[in-house]
C-alpha cells in the first residue's frame, strides 16, 4: 500500500514537473525567436523598443500558467505548504492527467504564438500605428492557452473532491 | 534551422522603410537636376556626401548591401548566383581586351565571386587552372573562338550561354523555392530576349541552337524554330507557353518587354515578403535593392543626360516597396 501510494505521489509530481517543463520550454523557444526578431528591429530603429517588447513578451505568458499549475498541484498534494494526506495512485494518475493540458498546449501554443508575434514584430517595423492589430494576432493564440489552464486548474481542485 | 534567419529577416523589413516607394520614384523624377536627386537620394539614407558621381554612389550603396548580408548570413555564397552575372562579364571584357590587346579597366565591374584582375591575368597569360571551375572552360572556348574567327558576337554568345546555364544549374542546387524559380525565370526570359532581337536582325537557326540555354519551361528548339522564322512566329509559340503576356507585351515594344521581365521577377519576390522564417525574404530584399539601384541609376543618368520624364517613365520598374 505503501508503495502504491508513493507511486501515487510520483505520478503527482510527474504532472506538475511536465507543467511547468513544457510550458516553461515552449516560452523559452518562444520569447528567444521573438527577441532575435525584436533585435532586428530595434537594430535599425532603436525608437521601436517598446512596441516589439510587448509583442517578445507574449509567448512568455505559457511558462507561468505552468508554473501555476504546478504550484497548485505542489499545494493540493501537500509538498508545498505540507501537512497533506498520502495520496493514492489513482489519485496520483489524475492529478498527472490532469497536469497534461498546460504542459503540451503550452509547449505548442507558446511555439506558435511566437510565429504570430514574430509577424507582428515584422508589421509594427513597417507600420507602427498598427501595433493594436499585431498585439491582437499574437494575442489569440493565448486564448487556448488560458482555455488549457482553466482545465487543468479545475481538473486538479475537484480530485479531491473524488474522494479515491 | 528556418529561425536562425528571424533577426536577420526582421531586420531588413526594418531596413525596408528606407527603400525607394513608388512616390519617392516620383519625386526623383521630377526633381530639376541631378543635386536635387540626389538630395532626395540623400533623406533616404544614400551617401551622396563622398561624391556626387552616379555610379559611385550606387557602388557605395551595393557596398553597404552586400557587407550588411555578410553580417547577417554566415554563408554568403548562397547568394553568389547574384554575382555570377559581373563574373561572366569580366570574363568577357577580359577575353576581348587581351585579344585586342586594348586595357581599358572601366569595363570590368568589382563586385564578383572572383576579382577582375584574377580574371584578367588568367586570360592574359591563358593560364586557365587559375580561374574558378566555372569560368575555365568558358573561358577557353571564348578565347579560342575570338583567335580562330575574330568574331565577338560569338565570344559573347559563348560567354552568356555558360552564365544561363551556370544559373540554372544554381537553381537545380538550392532547395529554395524563390531561388529555383528566379534562375528558370530568369533564364527563360532571357532566351525570350535573344530570340526576340535574334528573329528582329534575321539570325539563324544555328546562332539560336547555340545561343538558347535549355530551360523547364520553354522549348529551347522550338523557340530557335520560330525564332528563325520570323518575329510573328515567334509571337504565336509563345502564346502556347507560360510566357503568353510576354507574347502580348514584346508586340507593343522591345522596351516594354524589357520592363515587364523585370516587373515578373520583382512580383514573384514580393510573394517571400511576409515569410519571416526562411532565407528568402533575405534573397527577396537583394533583389529589390539591386532593382531599386537600377532605377536610381537610370534616373540619374537621365537627369545627367536631360532626357524627358516620359523617356524615363516608360522604363520604370515596380518597386518592392
Amino acid at each position: 500500500m505503501e508503495i502504491m501510494n508513493g507511486l501515487g505521489m510520483a505520478f503527482a509530481l510527474l504532472g506538475a514537473a511536465i507543467s511547468a517543463l513544457l510550458a516553461g520550454i515552449g516560452s523559452a523557444v518562444g520569447v528567444g525567436m521573438a527577441g532575435e526578431a525584436a533585435a532586428g528591429v530595434v537594430t535599425e530603429d532603436p525608437q521601436k523598443f517598446g512596441k516589439v517588447l510587448i509583442l517578445q513578451l507574449l509567448p512568455g505568458t505559457q511558462g507561468i500558467y505552468g508554473l501555476l499549475i504546478a504550484f497548485i498541484t505542489l499545494s493540493q498534494i501537500g509538498v508545498l505548504g505540507g501537512g497533506g494526506d498520502a495520496i493514492s495512485l489513482a489519485e496520483g494518475i489524475l492529478y498527472f492527467v490532469a497536469c497534461l493540458p498546460m504542459g503540451f498546449v503550452g509547449l505548442w501554443s507558446a511555439k506558435r504564438q511566437a510565429r504570430a508575434a514574430v509577424s507582428g514584430i515584422a508589421l509594427v517595423a513597417k507600420r507602427p500605428d498598427q501595433m493594436g492589430k499585431a498585439i491582437i494576432f499574437a494575442a489569440m493564440v493565448e486564448t487556448y492557452a488560458i482555455l488549457a489552464l482553466l482545465i487543468s486548474i479545475l481538473s486538479i481542485v475537484g480530485i479531491p473532491a473524488l474522494g479515491l | 534551422m528556418p529561425e536562425m534567419y528571424t533577426y536577420a529577416v526582421a531586420r531588413l523589413h526594418a531596413s525596408e522603410n528606407n527603400m525607394l516607394s513608388n512616390q519617392d520614384l516620383e519625386r526623383l523624377l521630377s526633381s530639376n537636376n541631378v543635386h536635387e536627386a540626389l538630395a532626395i537620394l540623400a533623406e533616404k539614407g544614400y551617401d551622396t556626401m563622398s561624391t556626387e558621381n552616379a555610379d559611385a554612389v550606387l557602388e557605395i550603396e551595393r557596398k553597404k548591401l552586400w557587407n550588411l548580408i555578410s553580417e547577417l548570413v554566415d554563408d554568403i555564397s548562397v547568394f553568389d548566383i547574384f554575382l555570377y552575372e559581373n563574373d561572366f562579364h569580366n570574363l568577357k571584357a577580359a577575353v576581348k581586351s587581351v585579344v585586342t590587346k586594348d586595357y581599358c579597366g572601366s569595363i570590368f565591374v568589382s563586385s564578383g565571386t572572383v576579382s577582375a584582375e584574377t580574371v584578367l591575368k588568367a586570360v592574359k597569360e591563358r593560364e586557365f587552372g587559375e580561374l574558378p571551375e566555372f569560368l575555365r572552360e568558358t573561358a577557353e572556348k571564348a578565347v579560342k573562338a575570338l583567335l580562330e574567327t575574330g568574331d565577338g558576337g560569338l565570344c559573347d554568345v559563348i560567354i552568356d550561354k555558360a552564365y544561363l546555364e551556370m544559373l540554372l544549374e544554381c537553381g537545380k542546387k538550392s532547395d529554395i523555392d524563390l531561388i529555383k524559380n528566379y534562375a528558370e525565370t530568369t533564364v527563360a526570359l532571357a532566351n525570350i530576349k535573344i530570340a526576340a532581337r535574334g528573329s528582329r536582325t534575321g539570325k539563324s537557326a544555328e546562332f539560336f541552337r547555340r545561343s538558347l540555354a535549355g530551360c523547364k519551361t520553354l522549348d529551347v528548339e522550338s523557340l530557335g524554330g520560330c525564332a528563325a522564322k520570323g518575329f510573328e512566329e515567334l509571337l504565336e509559340y509563345l502564346k502556347g507557353t507560360d510566357y503568353l503576356e510576354a507574347a502580348s507585351v514584346l508586340a507593343k515594344s522591345y522596351t516594354a518587354f524589357e520592363k515587364w521581365c523585370d516587373d515578373r521577377i520583382m512580383r514573384e519576390a514580393k510573394k517571400e515578403k511576409n515569410n519571416q522564417f526562411t532565407i528568402a525574404p533575405i534573397f527577396a530584399h537583394i533583389l529589390a535593392k539591386e532593382s531599386e539601384f537600377k532605377m536610381v541609376g537610370l534616373v540619374l543618368t537621365a537627369k545627367q543626360n536631360k532626357l524627358s520624364e516620359d523617356a524615363i517613365r516608360e522604363r520604370l520598374r515596380e518597386l518592392y516597396v
